[in-house]
């Protein structure tokens, strides 16, 4: 029985690993190699680091790296701290309308992206914040904004009322009681949705792919926007390894975020997807 | 960035006002905190709003091209060489393959560049008057001044975009179809060129006999066999017929010449093309060709150019005409010719600049530059001679013994209608009878006609599918409703007798509302609210995104429930990533987190392993997986093959595999994460409930069906949820497997809705699209969560 099990397991291993191992020498043999040969590792006499160098440079990678970094860095700190604002003053104070205020933003984790896009994309028009990083930056905030509300006022509530209290009572003012008391508290909450915002963010296409696509947008572009854009090139190009080398490029961020907060990362996730 | 004044301001004012009433009842202290939200962006956003223009010369006309076969060389050296004839104007030229959908958003921007020569439907454009009428530089003198600029193309060629007297579009490369071959294979075989349809499957016979395959083809892109049809139908009904097609007169898709011709078509596509043939790109096919996999080829004149520096050295390549038929109705030596095409936007800034240049580009010289850097064919007379290579002398030679060309038909036609020919394409060669295509074809032909006199029209396709539709939507809300005032009632109850622990509260004063929640009210409200609740609106109007709004009514959605097959087939593949996926990823999971609860040595790391691919993201698992499952060689198909499994050029991305296709990435993609979470649901159980059902004698299978799966049905749902939330949404997958151009077939309701904005600028159309999206993800969510949380069990 047990043998069984780690067959099964272990024969599940090699399914998961063997397409990024795959890819990763791939993405150093040349493109007549991989056109050729598609299943052979690369000859070590023909190792093709200029794949990666060439994605860098003549791909765009470099750019498209420093966008998805600010992006993903402004987003995630910002969302974080904006809806801990939020969600601090929804959970442990009293003001008319609060109750409504927070069902009025839970009400937007039952709305679809596709809803709002095409409104918005001439909105984005109207305030010139189409093909701008910042536009893009402050969409993720906002639609990021239901689910990291509703996370962090669950962790607030569940947070003991006494010091808060007394931090107060203490000549706190709500600021402080908020950035030095509370903040720290939360701070198993606020990890679950930084997660939840970089991985939302560095993957995301479709918001993306509509608001980087217009004028003077193609130095903006974020991974993977840039990524697909290359792999559609590539194929009329004929140039695969700068396809394959950008889709590490792309991953390799991820892996190292993995490998560091692995913990975290699962128990976050799994922390915000079954309450939210 | 400059926008153009007509359609930023009176939009911008409908802004203002909705931006007034969200923030009026607290107005100075929001803006406080919108003042600090905006200066924090601004910190991060690090200038982002400042666009980097750098002005060397006075004045810079933009280019935009495509980026196809003709590679983008010589743009540059032309770019370049106007610049030292002009030294007053700069020229900014660049491209890339999908050139097409950035110049849709730039219209729909209203930023218009100078030139392009993107494929979007310029008729569209023509009639709003966004196209500049180019008569006026025609018949003036050309770049080099012997004869007027009209006079300097070759003949016909200007036709394509002429209407009313007026020219708008200004061909450069001129593309001839033909069959193309390796002519070191056939000399050394001893294979002859055939003319007709006879003599071309005889030989294909005998390529096929010393076990080399044909043909390849360019299976992604079926448009590429149209030449073939159009052809064979051209010289069986004869040229006034064959132009009676392209405006879809009655009766010119069902009859006898045209079944036949498509007859001959699929008879070439099923014994000749090489297998794997239908999942290949057209640089993949062409690569087999120039490979030597495959001796023949079907493309058109650009095929050298576009594989320029992937071509094997010693690789002689030749050309011979598409085949005909013996008893033709027409001139045999008519040539099936296109051209591509340049076009001179009106609303940019310098568009009479624009207009010289493109005189510049068609020079002689220039023309001749183009030839010869990319050894291809050109639509300027006199450019040609001398400056192809040997590969190219055959389609030379072609052209020039060509009696008359035919192709494309003048004017505007029914662009609407080209989905239906690329449809028919697609069904034609897998196999659907000819026959049926042909009737497929006269059907909508007559769909298209009519909508044409009557846009406001709706032919009822469809009934049960929207009544059943809208059924369930109205049982989900006449359910949800019901749930939620009971809801509220038993809350208000339990609120009477609980301890008042809001009360106890500290009160906060409007200013601390309005600085802690203030930032999150207003970017929330704006960014999401606002342009959802305009969606419902504009789902009632007719908009292009260009000229005024009006009022339609429910028209989109009478028009895309009960008439629109494309909105059904796209549905049905929401509903395919909904349940049918999550029938191989749950069991898998649920029985990968069985195995590894049991706290197994080395758990820890396969549930490392297991998660991982999980958070890459859909694209980078996307765009993997398409490499993974390229037909020739991709590992997919190579170790199914080692296993002696027949998947030898096995196309999973062809269109009719593609949702299958989607059931291994999406185990890889999508288990860990399930298998995560049914493992926090199994550890929170227990132990002594385990323990206990081991003293009863209860096997494990019935511990497992009686403890585990009642214990984590909550977290089921919520898995389920998950699915079905993720399946309505689906847009990245499809869009990029799919090269991002689905076919009919292919569409998911997501991809549908960008599609009708960006390629058709249906605005109002694709927020119908997105209302009845919002509608299925709402109440089958709420619902099913609803249902599902009465059945949940506590310990």
């Amino acid at each position: 029985m047990i043998v069984l099990i780690y067959c099964i397991l272990i024969l599940y291993t090699c399914v998961v690993v063997f397409p990024m191992t795959w890819l990763l020498y791939t993405s150093l043999k040349t493109d007549r190699a991989i056109f050729l040969n598609p299943f052979s590792l690369p000859e070590l006499g023909d190792i093709q680091w200029m794949n990666f160098a060439n994605a860098w440079t003549k791909g765009h990678f470099g750019d498209y790296f420093f966008n998805s970094i600010v992006l993903t860095v402004g987003t995630v700190t910002l969302s974080v701290l904006v809806a801990a604002m939020a969600a601090y003053a929804l959970s442990r104070f009293r003001f008319p309308g609060a109750r409504p205020l927070f069902f009025y933003f839970l009400a937007g984790l039952m709305i679809p992206l596709q809803l709002a896009i095409v409104p918005l994309f001439f909105q984005m028009k109207q305030i010139g914040l189409l093909n701008s990083r910042l536009g893009l930056l402050i969409a993720y905030v906002a639609f990021g904004m239901p689910f990291a509300i509703f996370i962090l006022t669950g962790f607030f509530k569940s947070l003991p009322s006494s010091l808060h209290e007394s931090a107060l009572i203490d000549g706190c003012g709500e600021l402080r009681a908020f950035w030095s008391v509370m903040l720290p508290l939360a701070r198993p909450g606020l990890i679950t949705v930084g997660i939840f915002s970089f991985l939302g963010t560095w993957n995301e296409f479709f918001m993306a792919f509509m608001f980087l696509s217009g004028e003077g947008s193609a130095a903006l572009r974020t991974l993977p926007l840039g990524l697909a854009n290359i792999t559609i090139v590539s194929q009329y190009r004929s140039d695969w390894g700068m396809a394959f080398a950008g889709l590490v490029l792309m991953m390799l961020p991820t892996l190292m975020v993995y490998s560091v907060l692995q913990q975290h990362l699962t128990k976050g996730i799994t922390v915000g997807a079954l309450k939210g | 960035m400059p926008t153009r004044p007509k359609a930023g301001s009176s939009a911008g004012a409908r802004f203002t006002t909705l931006h007034g009433s969200v923030t009026g009842h607290s107005r100075s202290k929001l803006k406080r905190a919108a003042a600090w939200l905006a200066l924090s962006l601004c910190a991060l956003g690090a200038g982002s709003l400042v666009p980097a223009h750098a002005a060397e010369p006075p004045v810079t006309i933009e280019v935009p091209v495509f980026e196809g076969g003709s590679g983008l060389t010589f743009y540059f050296h032309a770019a370049k060489a106007y610049e030292a004839a002009r030294p007053d104007v700069g020229v900014d030229i660049y491209g890339d393959p999908r050139i097409a959908d950035k110049i849709r958003v730039r219209i729909l921007e209203g930023t218009y560049p100078e030139v392009t020569n993107a494929s979007l439907n310029y008729w569209i454009l023509i009639r709003s008057g966004e196209v500049l009428a180019l008569d006026e530089y025609l018949d003036g003198p050309s770049w080099t001044g012997e004869t007027t600029w009209r006079e300097s193309f070759l003949p016909g060629s200007l036709d394509r975009y002429t209407q009313d007297g007026k020219t708008y579009g200004i061909p450069l490369q001129y593309a001839v179809h033909a069959v193309w071959y390796n002519r070191n294979m056939f000399e050394e075989h001893g294979w002859q060129k055939p003319t007709t349809w006879d003599e071309f499957y005889a030989l294909c016979e005998q390529i096929k006999g010393k076990g080399i395959w044909p043909l390849a083809f360019q299976g992604r892109y079926p448009n590429y066999s149209q030449g073939l049809t159009d052809n064979a139908y051209y010289h069986l009904a004869g040229r006034e017929r064959f132009y009676e097609q392209k405006f879809l007169v009655p009766g010119s898709f069902d009859n006898p010449e045209f079944v036949r011709a498509l007859g001959l078509v699929q008879h070439t596509g099923a014994n000749y093309f090489q297998p794997g043939s239908a999942g290949m790109s057209h640089t993949e096919a062409q690569m087999e060709f120039f490979l030597g996999h495959t001796a023949m080829i079907l493309c058109g004149s650009w095929l050298k150019s576009e594989m320029q520096g992937k071509i094997p050295d010693g690789f002689r390549l030749g050309t011979f005409p598409l085949p005909i038929i013996a008893e033709t109705k027409a001139d045999p030596k008519a040539l099936y010719t296109s051209a591509g095409y340049f076009f001179v936007l009106k609303g940019s800034r310098h568009p009479e600049l624009g207009a010289d240049f493109l005189r510049f580009m068609t020079s002689p010289q220039m023309a001749g530059d183009f030839a010869r850097m990319r050894d291809i064919v050109v639509a300027v007379r006199g450019s040609m001679q001398g400056n192809l290579t040997d590969d190219m002398q055959e389609l030379m030679r072609i052209v020039q013994g060509a009696t008359t060309t035919f192709g494309q038909a003048p004017g505007e036609g029914y662009p609407e209608f080209d989905q239906f020919l690329e449809d028919a394409r697609f069904q034609l060669l897998s196999g659907t009878p000819p026959q049926q295509v042909a009737e497929f074809l006269e059907g909508n032909a007559e769909a298209v006609r009519s909508h044409t006199k009557d846009p406001d029209a709706v032919t009822v396709r469809h009934v049960w599918k929207p009544v059943l539709l809208l059924g369930l939507l109205a049982t989900a809300v006449t359910y949800w409703l019901w749930s939620t005032l009971r809801r509220m009632a038993e809350r208000r109850r339990e609120k009477a007798t609980a301890t008042i622990t809001s009360q106890s509260r500290v009160r906060l004063s409007w200013a601390g509302v309005a600085f802690f929640v203030g930032p999150a009210a207003l970017c929330y409200t704006v960014i999401v609210i606002i342009p959802a609740l305009k969606s419902f609106s504009w789902s009632l109007h007719r908009w292009d995104g260009l000229t005024e709004m009006t009022w339609v009514g429910l028209l989109h959605f009478r028009r895309l429930l009960f008439e629109s097959d494309g909105f059904w087939i796209a549905l049905g593949n929401n509903l395919f990533i909904m349940f049918v996926i999550p029938c191989f990823v749950l069991p898998l999971a649920l029985f990968l987190a069985v195995c590894i609860s049991r706290n197994l040595w080395g758990s820890r790391f396969f549930r490392i392993v297991f998660f991982f691919p999980n958070i890459l993201g859909q694209v980078a698992a996307s765009l993997l997986w398409m490499h993974l499952y390229h037909p020739q060689g991709g590992p997919v198909n190579a170790i199914l093959t080692g296993l002696g499994l027949d998947f030898g050029g096995y196309a999973w991305l062809a269109q009719e595999n593609l949702y299958w296709a989607l059931v291994p990435m999406s185990i890889w993609a999508a288990a860990g994460f399930n298998m995560i979470l049914f493992l926090a649901a199994m550890e929170s159980i227990p132990q002594t409930v385990y323990e206990a059902a081991e003293i009863d004698g209860a096997s494990p299978w019935l511990q497992f069906w009686t403890i585990t799966m009642p214990l984590i049905w909550e977290v089921l749902s919520i898995s389920i949820v998950f699915m079905i939330i993720g399946g309505m949404k689906a847009f990245e997958v499809i869009w990029l497997l799919t090269n991002q151009s689905p076919t009919s077939d292919n569409h998911v309701i997501g991809t549908r809705m960008v599609q009708a904005m960006f390629e058709e600028f249906h605005v109002g159309e694709a927020t119908a699209i997105a209302v009845i999206l919002f509608m299925i993800v709402f109440f089958g969510t709420t619902v099913t969560l609803r249902l599902m949380r009465r059945e949940t069990v506590e310990f």
